[in-house]
């Protein structure tokens, strides 16, 4: 007798991946429930919580924090017991952390999938380059990102396009502000090379969103949607067909007695409690939330190899008075970025990095710096002007290496609902910390070209909020948490998606390569459902 | 002037004679159908909506008696027009008659497309019949209205009120130019299926020949060219760009049907044809419409809400109050959800990216259905200038904020007294009040049938009379 099951598929978690695996799910006409922990809120009440706010420079700050739905910006939900600490920001609310990114949609390249066989370093993919390429490619447009051909981002193979596309770009990169000009032509000589980096803020409308027109507010919040967020899709989903629940916090994967994953318990902030069967489960929970989740029920974790092997991407910052105005905050917060060390031989021995130019308006940061100084009056007027129009910032994002040790556990304190916080464990190491020196040189070399005067220039490493490896994809059942197509070695119908998959972390922002394994895995489940 | 209308009695006369020049090489019917096509917007509702394929249907056009489903017309044999004559084609878009003696439903603009000349009708008969892929395939729904406007015979005695003879004749006293507008806009892009409004009978009514007409949940606005209501303010430049791209800086931006209209028609004709229907605009009667008005804007300043005070980081109440987020106050809404483009004084961007409220034509009217309809499913339209996008709000606001909305932006930046209430919002968007004919149908029917009686009756006497007289005169 058939078994009756709520869904074919359940989807847990609603940002840019589950969402967009739902919504591929929905469109192969599956039947299909996403679990959310937070609320949907509308991007108006955002934005009105943004301008109402006085946290302006908080990613967090116009978004909830609830006790049943912690987000990074509760420091005692996210603890660190490693020897150095790290924090991603992310949020709970349907769409997802992708309501606060920088829309920075890059490919990996060909490389960055055989770190092992190439370099020695770190570990192989069970998939190339070409097997994603088509799903990047759909990813890509599905999305909406804006870029150009022509340009090669390993740093190593001028002049060419880089990582190969089979087609453009779904639409042109913005145009470059005056400021990105201007330095561009200041490091030319030098030898460096800036790339435009692919946005997901888009140069022109796409999908019903307006195209970018400058407000140069991407994060904490796009006030007009330019900027893609996971939302797009959990609304095409519903619109799809797709059931969404939210204040629904998954905090039980049940197995059935075949092995295969039966149902899904959650809890509801009014202390209301639910389960719910189906044929697959798609786990997209989050880099963090995915493995503690998996750990909690048990699941797919016999290997002991679930939320280890922990990625972040650490990096420094520069900043400095440029001598000439260079009017930065025109356009999207963050547009090029520079691959001097991202592919090549010195990756066997450091981390590659890439360089990006920040945009945003510098005003409030000037500001502060001038009150603390003690200018006031008519020279503060005078000095914000002057200052904020040459003041120029630039972080690097090194790669690192998966390493066991490193690690996402349930820790001991407990959420509203009774759930376990997140204890996280990490080490710097020296592959790592190799970049420094080659990245503090590069540095020293633009704040020479624009005839700078530096501000900060740091050798601490800082984390960006990216989270690689916690569920780590593979080829061998002993050493990863899922296979090629995002599968749980253990349980033939749990698909755990998500940046948790990647096995290597290269330099770049990792949605996209997320999305395009999420909406790959998606198309699997949909052959076998 | 006088203006062709329903009942065109000279059409017999006028078969064959005046036919306009296209400004498209005429030496290939085919390519020469394509443009006829393309100017007739056949592909906008013969079209299944995501991804159909052309021509081939499922398009359900709405009605106020329900979906009409647009059917397949390309070459199939079985389920397209693939065994039609071109005389068969002909009567069936000029006449609304197909093969076998179906009648179609006005949804279909036979009554405009019956004035196309015999050349355009032919070219268009080669283009469908040559040039588009058969699809063997019918579409997945099927009109099925209620009684009884399921009775497609029904539409003969209409066709008998409302629709012209076959054949077109220019409006007298036309330049060459306004005259080939004249055709574009009466015979093929059925200006006036939309922008004149309907009788009792869903008739247009010839004496308010575009004066603005109700689609339901959308507005076609007045295009005559009165000042006060219509476009008479709108110069020549304007109306082409407005044709072209759907944006006319400081008048109006395209949505909904008309977007549609723009982007699978107008946008593609010739600049020349364009100018011409802008001439021809020009020249009809002006029609001073009680709902398409202009106010002179009345930007008054808006109100901001206040800072934020409690601590946020793992704050119930702060989670809560962001979860709250059906507040009816316009101001709220406005400066949230619309101000970041429009403007805190609803004034746009200066260089008309992002219109000027006071001056866009759904804020100012009388009739809140545009505006309501903007806001709810926001602008979509792909068109010669690019794609325009303006996001829908109805995922965002329920039917209570969009009137409270509505109601700020007209009485902020349109000078209007009140705005439309949560009813008025949800009515417009299932499909706006229902006509006359429809509110009435039920005992239209039953006097129908009780007139039909009585005429059967008084035939039956005068028969009788007659074989009565008969008898004597024997």
């Amino acid at each position: 007798m058939a078994q009756e099951h709520d869904a074919d598929v359940i989807v847990i978690g609603s940002g840019t991946v589950g969402s967009n695996a739902a919504y591929e799910l929905a469109k192969q006409g599956k039947s299909v429930i996403i679990l959310e922990a937070g609320v949907r809120i509308p991007r108006w009440k955002l934005i009105e919580s943004f301008r109402n706010s006085p946290r302006r420079t908080d990613y967090n700050g116009p978004y909830p924090d609830a006790p049943w739905a912690h987000t990074s910006a509760s420091h005692a939900y996210v603890e660190n017991d490693g020897s150095y600490a790290m924090v991603a920001n992310f949020l709970k609310l349907v769409g997802g952390s992708t309501w606060h990114w920088g829309g920075a949609t890059w490919r990996f390249i060909p490389d960055d999938f055989k770190m092992k066989s190439t370099y020695g370093v770190g570990r192989d993919w069970p998939i190339s380059y070409d097997d994603l390429e088509p799903w990047y490619d759909k990813a890509e447009y599905e999305i909406g990102v804006a870029g150009n051909l022509g340009e090669d981002q390993s740093g190593v193979r001028p002049g060419r396009t880089w990582p190969p596309r089979a087609r453009e770009f779904p639409m042109p990169a913005q145009k470059n502000s005056y400021m990105l000009d201007t330095f561009a032509k200041a490091i030319g000589p030098m030898g460096y090379e800036i790339v435009a980096e692919p946005s997901a803020m888009m140069s022109g409308s796409y999908r019903g969103r307006p195209g970018c027109v400058g407000n140069n507010n991407c994060a904490p919040v796009c006030p007009i949607g330019a900027n893609y967020s996971g939302v797009f899709h959990a609304d095409l989903a519903i619109e799809a067909g797709c059931r969404l629940i939210t204040d629904a916090t998954v905090d039980r994967i049940e197995k059935g007695p075949d092995g295969k994953i039966a149902s899904v318990h959650y809890k509801s902030s009014d202390g209301s409690e639910g389960r719910l069967s189906a044929r697959a489960f798609v786990l997209a929970a989050h880099g963090y939330e995915s493995p503690k989740l998996m750990i909690m029920s048990d699941v797919g974790n016999s290997n002991d190899m679930v939320g280890r092997f922990l990625m972040p991407h650490l990096g420094l910052g520069v900043d400095f008075f440029a001598e000439e105005a260079v009017w930065p905050g025109r356009g999207p917060i963050q547009q090029g970025a520079i691959f001097s060390h991202r592919d090549g031989e010195s990756r066997a021995r450091h981390s590659g990095m890439k360089h990006a130019v920040n945009n945003f308006v510098a005003n409030e940061n000037i500001t502060k710096r001038l009150l603390a100084q003690g200018v006031l009056g008519s020279e503060l007027d005078a000095r914000i002007r002057h200052d904020s129009a040459r003041y120029m910032s630039l972080y690097s994002m090194f790669e690192t290496l998966p390493d066991p040790a490193n690690r996402v556990q349930p820790g001991d304190r407990t959420d509203a609902l009774g759930n376990p916080n997140i204890r996280l464990t990490y080490a710097v190491d020296d592959y790592c910390r190799g970049a420094i020196e080659p990245c503090i040189a590069d540095f020293t070399n633009f704040v020479t070209a624009m005839n700078g005067e530096t501000l900060s220039m740091s050798r601490d490493l800082a984390n960006h909020d990216h989270i690689m490896g916690t569920t780590i994809m593979g080829d061998d059942p002993a050493d990863s948490v899922v296979d090629k197509d995002c599968r749980s070695w253990e349980h033939e119908n749990l698909f755990v998606v998500g940046t948790g998959n990647l096995p290597s972390s290269s330099v770049v922002n990792p949605t996209l390569t997320a999305v395009a394994l999420g909406i790959r895995a998606a198309d699997t489940i949909a052959k076998e459902v | 002037m006088a203006l062709p209308r329903t009942g065109l009695a000279a059409a017999a006369v006028a078969l064959g004679l005046a036919a306009p020049a296209l400004a498209q090489d005429s030496a290939d019917p085919v390519a020469h159908g394509a443009y006829v096509a393309r100017a007739a917007d056949c592909v906008a509702c013969h079209t299944a909506p995501s991804g159909g394929a052309p021509f081939a249907g499922g398009y359900a056009i709405a009605s106020p008696m329900g979906p009409i489903i647009a059917t397949n017309i390309t070459p199939s044999e079985e389920f397209g027009i693939g065994g039609w004559s071109e005389a068969e084609f002909a009567r069936a878009i000029r006449e609304g008659v197909a093969p076998g003696g179906r009648h179609l439903y006005p949804a279909m603009p036979y009554p405009s497309y019956a004035k196309m000349t015999d050349e355009d009708v032919s070219a268009l008969y080669a283009y469908l019949m040559q040039e588009v892929a058969p699809v063997d395939a019918a579409p997945a729904e099927k009109t099925d209205l209620p009684f009884p406007f399921g009775q497609r015979a029904l539409m003969a005695g209409w066709n008998l009120l409302f629709s012209p003879d076959p054949g077109w004749t220019a409006p007298a006293g036309l330049s060459e130019t306004e005259a080939r507008g004249a055709y574009l806009a009466d015979a093929l892009a059925h200006c006036s299926t939309c922008h004149t409004p309907r009788g009792l009978l869903m008739n247009e009514t010839a004496g308010d020949y575009l004066g603005g007409g109700s689609l339901g949940s959308w507005r076609a606005p007045n295009i005559t060219p009165d000042t006060a209501t219509g476009i008479g303010a709108w110069s020549q430049e304007e109306i082409v760009s407005y044709l072209a791209t759907g944006s006319a800086a400081g008048r109006g931006s395209a949505a909904g049907p008309m977007a549609e209209a723009v982007e699978h028609s107008l946008s593609h004709l010739e600049n020349a044809d364009l100018a011409a229907i802008a001439a021809y605009l020009k020249t009809v009667p002006p029609v001073r419409s009680a709902v398409d008005s202009r106010a002179a804007p009345q930007v008054q300043p808006v109100a901001l809400s206040d800072y934020e005070s409690a601590g946020w980081v793992g704050n119930p109440d702060h989670a809560a109050a962001l979860a709250q987020h059906g507040t009816t106050d316009g101001a709220v809404l406005y400066n949230a959800a619309c101000a970041a483009c429009h403007g805190v004084d609803g004034r746009g961007s200066a260089d008309g990216h992002f219109p000027d409220l006071a001056h866009a034509a759904p804020v100012t009217s009388k009739d809140p259905s545009n505006l309501v309809m903007v806001i709810a499913e926001g602008i979509s339209r792909h068109a010669a200038d690019g794609y325009t996008v303006m996001p829908g709000f109805a995922r965002d606001l329920d039917n209570a904020q969009i009137a409270s909305l509505a109601s700020y932006v007209s009485e902020t930046f349109g000078g209007a007294k009140t705005g439309p209430s949560a009813g008025d919002v949800a009515q417009i968007r299932v499909g706006g009040a229902a006509p006359w004919i429809l509110r009435n149908a039920a005992w239209l029917t039953w006097a129908g049938i009780a007139a039909a009686v009585l005429v059967l009756l008084v035939l039956i006497a005068l028969v009788r009379l007659l074989r009565q007289d008969g008898r004597r005169a024997a």
